[in-house]
């Protein structure tokens, strides 16, 4: 059994009031999954892609990237930097544009999965994130 | 990755559990044979007690050797009973050191000693007092008296030796003697008499003393029992405690052995359950593979030929035709060019062909949503392929049940299925009929189901060859493809399209007597189409005066493109610069204030992406910049972003002309807001918003909640003053990017008019929209979100009231 394990997710996401609420649901759902388990938990939340760069960890479990961002920037540009230093880290895609081109682009570049903005958005988000607590607690 | 990971930490599992099971085991093991331990040390006897009822037994041995002594006066008894004092004084000298470390008994083994030690004197005393020589020594005495008597006799009677008197005196001295013995023997027996009487007394006394000694040895050794007997009980219990014990450990420990047996199984179980449907996924994943790799061979080397076959007669007849040797007439000169235009058609329906191949693999086929009459549609593609019917003496017969079905769709989709699926029954009849059919019917949710077929009765497709006929590079056989050519890929291309509109499709046929092909797909109900769709319509145009004078670019590695282009603009009388590649462009924009300019994407150097950003950024007012895109991946990624239009190549005339004429004629392009804004007029008591969402999330922080209003509003007032300074700039674009930041939240709120009319400004592109109608929509979305703004801030400032 392993000890204490942190779980680092990180968001970056350009549109403040996005930003806030998509971090107060991603705090409640890690909340909700790390009960009785041996988990610290990090959260980090940039709306500027420079400071994404700047901060973002090794070590992040997930990141959710809007695929959207400022100055001519998609996350298919996040999703390459990021897997330049990380393999292991769950990089998520969030889009509200079903524009299958760019979606099949960010998987093709290494995004482990695609999150629409949507009426499920959070679902899917609780169940990547239950996942991710239940490999840590292994 | 995902079955090596699993296998590492199915490893990391079981040695886990191995060592648990050992440690389990170790500290088991530790704590039974604690436990034996203890019963065996609570279960052994008290040594000192036995000792001393040994002592005790000697002590009745040593009694029985006096007694028998006594009776039988042999010798050996009084040796016995010596030996056993010794006996008993080593006994003791054990049992002292024995009870070194235990004062109390220390003290009973004392008191023992004594009560020992006062019996040997009892019992010595005993033996002296119960002398067997007392007789003799009385009869010694006796035998000493008469000696005595013996010796006088003998003095007196030595002068004196005659007669009677003799006889006389002898009789009177033998009286004497008697007397004498009588007198002595009656003292020697009142001595005796005295002696066994003071031996008796003395006798008596020592045997009750004995008695008492014994008593106090006996309630000493019970005492001593009595203690061992409770000291029994309670090692008894403690044995049996330790017992119980082991006995709950053994069990825990069974307990958790199977359990971990168990998650040891499941472990194994899932692994090879895991294992099996890797092996079975790779399996297919191989089998897909091969057969793929087997249908690319074929396609390959069936493209390779379809592609020769009309190349080899463009070059043939270009080379026929460029020859200044050949004497051909006008009549043939003509009918060869005709033959090479109906050899380019070919080899761009192909290429067409497996562009949409490629894209419907990428997903990147999107569907749109417009309001068509689908029996109109369908009449479109009879008239197209009227005539290629005729010429194979078909009879092309359309059957429809109504007039006009307005339904929301894709028409260009419907059409290229149709015309694919029309267009193989022509193929593949001659002298015979094709009829189209449709019909139609209102399903639950709301929506249309068309049905529709088409059957010939041409040469039909092999039952075995039925169920592959949809795949991609398949035809119905080699002989097929090599008599009436195609990629195979037509088949697979329409149904998926099918497919992607929720539809599906189906086959029936006979080898020589045709086919029938069912399709249905669902549409939504539309609405009666606005008189004719407004795209640029060149006609309407003069294009002539549009592009008289105007300043064109074309931009293009390619010599040949850039010739193809100039002698499609040169007729027009336009001033056209050329450019081959994106650095030779910007310098020359960098001079010259162009009108229009048409960009290829990838070129050395700079390539167009680059060159149109930095030429967008010299100017106030950017110069629209036409992407000639050969509708690679790459390229269609960035192209939806900066350039103003995509002209895919190849391109015809009419459709070059007309995304010129639509980019210069700045009043061409007409949008009917008043369908987007069908509620135009907001009503002030009409909110417009919904906050349960967000009231959900907050989860009763009424901060949190706040919070998210303050950045709403704050966001939403920036993005559109914002928008406000790139509308006046003319920056479309940038209006489009805060467009795109500022839609999400609205969405949230629900706040569902907000949300249209930014994204309305987010797609302007696809809008087509003017400065003037930006304008308008910028209008509308600032006076609505001031309304909206406004409710928002009431009901916060109501919340904190309350």
């Amino acid at each position: 059994m392993s000890g204490n394990q942190i779980l680092r997710i990180v968001i970056l996401e350009d549109n403040l009031f996005y930003n806030k609420l998509f971090s107060r649901k991603i705090e409640q759902l890690v909340e909700k999954h790390k009960v009785g388990k041996n988990i610290s938990f990090v959260l980090d939340s940039f709306n500027n892609y420079s400071e994404f760069l700047n901060n973002f960890n090794k070590e992040t479990n997930i990141a959710f990237v809007d695929f959207n961002l400022d100055n001519n920037f998609s996350g298919i540009d996040v999703i390459k930097d990021i897997r330049n230093v990380s393999f292991d880290c769950t990089v998520i895609i969030i889009s509200d544009a079903k524009n299958n081109y760019n979606l099949y682009h960010c998987l093709y570049e290494g995004a482990s999965g695609i999150v629409l903005k949507n009426d499920t958005t959070f679902d899917l988000c609780s169940y990547l994130i239950e996942e991710q607590i239940k490999r840590l607690a292994i | 990755m995902k079955f090596f990971k699993y296998e590492i930490s199915s490893i990391i599992l079981l040695t886990g559990i191995f060592f648990l099971v050992i440690l389990t085991g170790v500290y088991v093991n530790r704590k039974i044979s604690t436990t034996i331990e203890k019963v065996n040390v609570q279960a052994a006897p008290d040594n000192r007690l036995l000792l001393m009822k040994s002592l005790t037994g000697t002590l009745t041995e040593a009694e029985n050797n006096l007694y028998s002594f006594n009776l039988t006066k042999d010798k050996t008894y009084l040796d016995d009973f010596y030996k056993t004092i010794r006996n008993s004084e080593k006994k003791l000298t054990r049992l002292k050191n024995m009870s070194a470390d235990d004062p109390v008994f220390k003290s009973q083994v004392d008191t023992f000693e004594f009560f020992v030690f006062e019996k040997f004197k009892i019992l010595d005393s005993l033996m002296l007092t119960q002398n067997q020589y007392r007789v003799t020594d009385a009869l010694n005495v006796v035998q000493e008296k008469i000696d005595e008597v013996s010796a006088l006799e003998r003095a007196q009677n030595e002068p004196k030796a005659k007669g009677l008197s003799i006889f006389k005196r002898k009789k009177n001295e033998a009286n004497l003697k008697i007397t004498y013995f009588k007198k002595e023997l009656e003292e020697i027996r009142k001595m005796e008499s005295y002696k066994e009487i003071t031996n008796n007394s003395i006798e008596l006394g020592l045997i009750q003393y004995d008695r008492f000694i014994m008593k106090k040895i006996a309630q000493m050794l019970d005492r001593l029992e009595k203690r061992e007997r409770m000291a029994i009980a309670r090692k008894s219990e403690a044995a049996g405690q330790a017992a119980k014990d082991a006995k709950k450990i053994t069990i825990i420990f069974s307990v958790f052995c199977s359990l971990l047996l168990l998650l040891i199984f499941y472990t194994i179980i899932r692994y090879i359950r895991k294992n099996n449907e890797y092996k079975k996924i790779l399996k297919k994943a191989k089998q897909e593979s091969d057969e793929l790799a087997e249908a690319k061979v074929r396609f390959l080397s069936n493209m390779s030929h379809e592609l020769r076959t009309p190349l080899n007669s463009i070059i043939g007849f270009t080379d026929l035709l460029t020859n200044p040797e050949s004497k051909l007439t006008n009549e043939q000169r003509r009918e060869k060019l005709g033959i090479i235009q109906k050899s380019a058609q070919l080899l761009l329906k192909l290429l067409n062909n497996i562009l949409d191949h490629t894209k419907l693999q990428a997903n990147k086929i999107e569907f749109e949503k417009e309001d068509f009459d689908i029996i109109l549609a369908v009449r479109e593609v009879f008239q197209i392929l009227e005539e290629s019917a005729r010429v194979k003496n078909n009879q092309l017969i359309l059957h429809v049940s109504t007039e006009s079905l307005h339904v929301k769709g894709d028409s260009f989709k419907l059409k290229q299925i149709l015309l694919n699926l029309v267009g193989n029954a022509i193929k593949f009849t001659e002298n015979g009929t094709i009829e189209i059919n449709l019909k139609f019917e209102s399903n639950e949710a709301g929506r249309y189901l068309v049905h529709m077929s088409v059957n010939d009765t041409g040469i039909g497709i092999a039952s075995d060859r039925l169920e592959h006929i949809f795949n991609e590079f398949e035809q119905e056989s080699m002989h097929t493809s090599k008599e009436y050519g195609g990629t195979g890929l037509g088949l697979n291309i329409t149904k998926t399209l099918i497919e992607l509109q929720g539809g599906s499709i189906r086959v029936n046929s006979k080898k020589g007597q045709g086919t029938t092909f069912f399709f249905s797909i669902p549409y939504e109900h539309g609405k009666v189409a606005q008189a004719p769709v407004e795209t640029p319509v060149p006609a309407a145009i003069d294009i002539t005066q549009l592009v008289k004078g105007r300043k064109i670019m074309v931009v293009d590695d390619e010599p040949f493109n850039r010739k193809l282009l100039s002698s499609l603009l040169n007729p027009y009388d336009v001033e056209l610069y050329e450019a081959s590649n994106g650095e030779e462009a910007f310098e020359l924009a960098r001079n010259i204030q162009f009108d229009l300019i048409l960009m290829d994407i990838r070129m050395p150097k700079m390539n167009g992406i680059d060159a149109t950003k930095q030429i967008k950024a010299l100017q106030p007012i950017p110069v629209p910049i036409v992407a000639l895109s050969a509708g690679s991946l790459e390229d269609d990624k960035n192209t939806a972003f900066i350039f103003d239009a995509v002209l895919p190549k190849p391109f015809k005339n009419d459709h070059l002309l007309a995304v010129i004429s639509k980019l210069l004629d700045k009043n061409t392009s007409t949008l009917d807001l008043n369908l987007v804004l069908a509620e135009d007029d907001d009503d002030e008591n009409d909110k417009h918003y919904d906050l349960a969402n967000l009231r959900v999330m907050a989860q009763g922080s009424q901060e949190f909640f706040d919070e998210m209003l303050e950045l709403f509003i704050r966001t939403s007032k920036e993005g559109i003053s914002q928008m406000q300074g790139y509308l006046d700039e003319k920056d479309f674009y940038a209006m489009s990017q805060i467009a795109h930041r500022i839609a999400a939240p609205c969405k949230h709120l629900e706040a569902n008019k907000m949300y249209a009319l930014i994204k309305l400004i987010e797609n302007y592109k696809k809008n087509a929209f003017t400065y003037e109608e930006m304008k308008f929509v910028l209008e509308k979305l600032k006076s609505h979100s001031k309304q909206l703004i406004a409710n928002l801030e009431a009901e916060k400032f109501e919340e904190k009231s309350i």
